[in-house]
């Protein structure tokens, strides 16, 4: 179980996942729980490059057979880029939700909710509560 | 309570997801529901359908009696043939959409829905006060496997050894049959060829295993609802209801208006509706990518350019299309388009009648 919680990777609430990649830029998927929570992804509705969120806002929604989950941006920022790949094979989230399923990049300045993200620990302790 | 049917077992083992459906513990999905889903359009699957409810109607009235409760006519059918029929209230309003078997001239089948269970139960043994010889009988004693998709014919035909192919070979579309103890309709609910299976509880556990020896994919719910939906069937609860009627809800094809003598319950309310119906029921297909779901709200203007709201009773996304589909109650006179508010946008949809695929019948 604690496999599908990368050790590197800081998290959400919301159960998103997020990599600093270098510096301002950030990776952020949904994480394994959270996919098969889902269930079989069918359709990813992205946001366009440029959009800009404050932190918790809805920028993308996963729609399984079952039902639609909004996706939250953990952190304020904007889209750079989006995984395209997601069009044609929306369940690589299920299938990779922390490589190949990665959702958007965005460049953020928002260090504050950065630091307030919890870590691998803090994650295991959230979803073995649930 | 949770009741389970005589393939519980079998399910557990080979891992199932399992949901609890009106009171039934039932697969949703074995391994993928879109897997499955794609094996009963490509190939085979089969589906446990033990929980619908299975009753026999004997006795020399049991034709007439049917007659009186039915909105088809089963003397419009011969032994061995079936009916898609609905069982209305006095106010036209739909208790259950069945199908009728004809077994013999004193002995037919009507397979329910699950969830209408003890309603149509009550409702037709309050009817048949008049017709006090007719016997009618829940047969829980039987299980109910679904066979479905392309290869059903080339899969099965040969179970019993080669005497009997060419029963299976000649059997049409809407009809039925019985070898040993075994009662075979080629009816179903997803648009594919197939076959509706009724056998002793028994046997069912030891079929199922043979069933999956021959290749066929074990099917759950969630694929039998986007199948369903992608036939542009209607699912009892969801699309219809009591409070429905037959003209509202896209089954007017259940009604035998002919002879006019015929007296069926709700008939005359049904009458008063013919042509007084403002609501129909359409398939929705959305235009771009994005899954329809139920209960959301959809907006038109009509052919007379008045402005109308709609209603999505059955929504879902289609695995064969890639994209959402759904049934819709709206008004009459909607055009070809409307629109809904999803993804924090404008989604166009198309309207048409819901036959959303091609379907092998």
């Amino acid at each position: 179980m604690y496999d599908n919680i990368p050790k590197k990777l800081k998290y959400s609430k919301q159960h998103e996942w997020l990599h600093k990649k270098e510096k301002s830029i950030y990776t952020l998927g949904i994480t394994y729980h959270a996919q098969n929570t889902l269930g079989e992804i069918v359709f990813v509705e992205l946001p366009s490059l440029g959009d800009s969120f404050s932190a918790g806002d809805c920028f993308a929604v996963a729609e399984s057979v079952k039902s639609a989950s909004d996706i939250y941006i953990p952190i304020s920022g904007k889209i750079i880029s989006v995984n395209n790949k997601l069009k044609e094979n929306p369940d690589l989230i299920n299938s990779h939700p922390y490589e190949q399923g990665w959702i958007a990049k965005i460049y953020s300045e928002d260090q504050k909710s950065f630091l307030n993200l919890l870590d691998f620990d803090q994650y295991r302790i959230l979803i073995e509560s649930i | 309570m949770n009741k389970k049917t005589a393939l519980y077992e079998e399910h557990i083992i080979s891992g199932a997801f399992l949901v609890n459906f009106y009171n039934w513990i039932l697969p949703l999905y074995y391994s993928s529901q879109i897997n499955e889903h794609y094996a009963v359009r490509k190939d085979v699957g089969m589906f446990d359908i033990s929980h619908m409810t299975i009753i026999d109607i004997e006795g020399a009235q049991s034709g007439i009696y049917l007659r009186y409760l039915l909105t088809k006519d089963v003397f419009q059918i011969i032994p061995g043939k079936a009916l898609y029929s609905t069982i209305l209230n006095e106010n036209a309003g739909i208790i259950d959409d069945v199908v009728v078997y004809s077994l013999s001239s004193s002995l037919f089948r009507i397979i329910a829905n699950a969830s209408t269970r003890d309603r149509v139960i009550n409702w037709m043994s309050h009817h048949k006060m008049n017709y006090p010889t007719v016997k009618v009988k829940l047969r829980d004693d039987l299980s109910l496997i679904a066979v479905q998709g392309p290869n059903s014919l080339l899969k099965l035909h040969h179970i019993f050894g080669k005497d009997y192919h060419y029963l299976f070979k000649k059997l049409e579309r809407f009809c039925c049959m019985e070898i040993n103890d075994f009662f075979f309709s080629t009816t179903g609910y997803t648009g594919e060829i197939g076959y509706e299976i009724a056998l002793p509880n028994c046997k069912a556990i030891d079929f199922w295993r043979h069933l999956k020896t021959l290749g066929i994919e074990t099917c759950g719910l969630g694929a039998r609802n986007t199948l369903r939906l992608e036939a542009g069937m209607n699912l009892y609860n969801q699309d219809m209801d009591e409070h429905t009627s037959p003209f509202s809800t896209n089954m007017s094809h259940t009604i035998s208006w002919y002879p006019a003598s015929r007296k069926f319950i709700g008939r005359t309310a049904l009458e008063k509706l013919k042509d007084n119906t403002d609501e129909k029921m359409v398939g929705i297909l959305m235009v771009s990518e994005g899954v329809v779901r139920n209960g959301l709200k959809i907006y038109y203007r009509d052919i007379y350019g008045k402005e109308g709201e709609g209603i999505v009773t059955s929504g879902t996304f289609s695995p064969t299309l890639k994209r959402g589909i759904g049934l819709a109650r709206v008004s009459r006179y909607i055009g070809n388009f409307a629109y809904a508010k999803l993804y924090n946008r404008e989604v166009c949809l198309k309207v048409m009648a819901p036959n959303f695929i091609h379907c092998s019948d």
